[in-house]
């Protein structure tokens, strides 16, 4: 159980109004927020709206928070919440620019940065249902059961995409390398 | 975790994924900004939310006095608006301050003086001129003024909106449509246009005027286009 979750446990509110502040949210938010963004990153939300989905999605997971099982860990409840939103976005916004992370820390080295970016942009290049897969499964160390349990789809579906999604990240970090712009210093040939 | 029916990842791309994996923290200002926003969505959606009037200032204060106020309505789950408050001067910012503690605070004016009494003269100077205390000390005193006096009209706005909203609850859209004209005609560009116009729309169609309601909602669209009023917006207007 992690900080999170003995947080959420500890306040253990009986009634919340839906439009009050579970008392439980503040220590979830200020554990997993840093979690919660990144992950819709990944997803695919970009940047310039990050703010707005982030919040929705926090305001959805304060409504919601008193249905949350101790007993389970946090963050795959809150990817749960990011998969949804970052779905719902991408469903509404294409063809949007890409753009740079200045909400992150300034404290990545500019290597380190370009690695990052590649990755965004190479996840950027999959297909939702594929992209979600890397993120899961190699990004995030969710195993192929636990995702098919929290995608509710079947667990063959889940190691199929796996594969299929790690081809097509494979191609789009190849194709992206060969951009002197966008591969990463550390890649590059002298 | 592991899955024994999956190729190894290739190395490469392990640890091109390795250095993404290592956790990055977005900065504190955008995480009080979201937090801020998040606990006015919340303050403020519910059936008290017109009472509530819960905020987050955004404070700049540069060396012009000239405040202007900028006011955010957000809706959620077709109940009433929330608010973000921001004040900023029209000359670069010499200062921010983002205080998310709201809790405790119900005024959004008393909002703005704790969090422009909080700017310390000393803090200000040295992004000032040297030595200039004073003039430091002198905006900021300004600025809460300003403030102040704007956050008055503010009230002042919002009164007139709950009784459109009460009006409209109580099934008089009529009431409504009054209220919500008068705080058109007193407050054209107010901070509460965007609650103004939702109400307006609501009541519209509640009175069975749905063609001018779907010409308002057509004009909302179209100035508000990112607005989260926008779900409340259709399901007035839906058939």
């Amino acid at each position: 159980m992690n900080t999170s979750e003995m947080q959420v446990q500890a306040s253990s509110p009986q009634t919340q109004h839906k439009s009050a502040l579970h008392a439980g949210f503040r220590p979830l938010f200020e554990a997993e927020f840093d979690y919660v963004c990144r992950s819709l990153r990944r997803l695919g939300v970009y940047e310039a709206d990050l703010k707005d989905v982030s919040q929705e999605l926090f305001v959805t997971i304060n409504a919601n928070l008193s249905d949350y099982d101790p007993a389970r860990a946090i963050r795959p409840w809150l990817f749960s919440y990011a998969v949804r939103y970052a779905s719902n976005y991408r469903r509404l916004s294409r063809n949007k620019p890409h753009d740079s992370d200045s909400h992150l820390k300034a404290m990545d080295a500019a290597p380190k940065h370009e690695a990052r970016n590649l990755v965004l942009r190479a996840l950027e290049a999959l297909s939702f249902d594929r992209r979600t897969m890397i993120v899961m499964h190699d990004l995030e160390g969710f195993d192929a059961p636990e995702i098919a349990a929290e995608l509710n789809i079947p667990l063959n579906t889940v190691y199929s995409r796996i594969r299929l999604a790690r081809e097509d990240f494979r191609a789009a970090v190849t194709n992206l390398s060969a951009d002197p712009q966008l591969m990463p210093a550390s890649r590059r040939q002298s | 975790m592991s899955d024994e029916s999956l190729e190894p990842l290739a190395d490469d791309l392990r640890a091109l994924l390795e250095i993404e994996k290592a956790d990055y923290a977005f900065s504190p200002a955008f995480k009080a900004e979201v937090l801020g926003h998040v606990e006015l969505a919340v303050g403020l959606s519910g059936t008290t939310a017109a009472a509530a009037g819960t905020a987050v200032a955004t404070v700049s204060v540069g060396l012009k006095t000239a405040a202007a106020i900028g006011f955010a309505g957000l809706l959620l789950g077709g109940g009433i608006g929330a608010s973000a408050v921001a004040i900023t001067t029209r000359t670069v910012p010499q200062a921010v301050i983002v205080p998310h503690e709201s809790a405790a605070v119900r005024d959004p004016a008393a909002v703005i003086a704790a969090t422009a009494s909080a700017i310390s003269a000393q803090e200000l100077a040295p992004a000032l001129i040297p030595g200039t205390t004073q003039v430091a000390t002198t905006a900021i005193a300004t600025a809460t003024t300003v403030a102040t006096v704007q956050f008055r009209d503010l009230s002042k706005e919002r009164e007139i909106l709950d009784v459109a909203r009460a009006a409209l609850g109580r099934g008089r859209p009529n009431d409504a449509i009054t209220a919500a004209q008068e705080h058109a005609q007193k407050w054209p560009r107010g901070y509460l246009v965007e609650e103004r116009e939702v109400v307006l729309i609501q009541a519209l169609a509640a009175a069975g005027r749905k063609p001018e309601a779907e010409r308002k909602a057509t004009q909302f669209r179209k100035f508000f286009p990112k607005s989260m009023l926008l779900p409340a917006v259709s399901a007035a207007t839906a058939p």
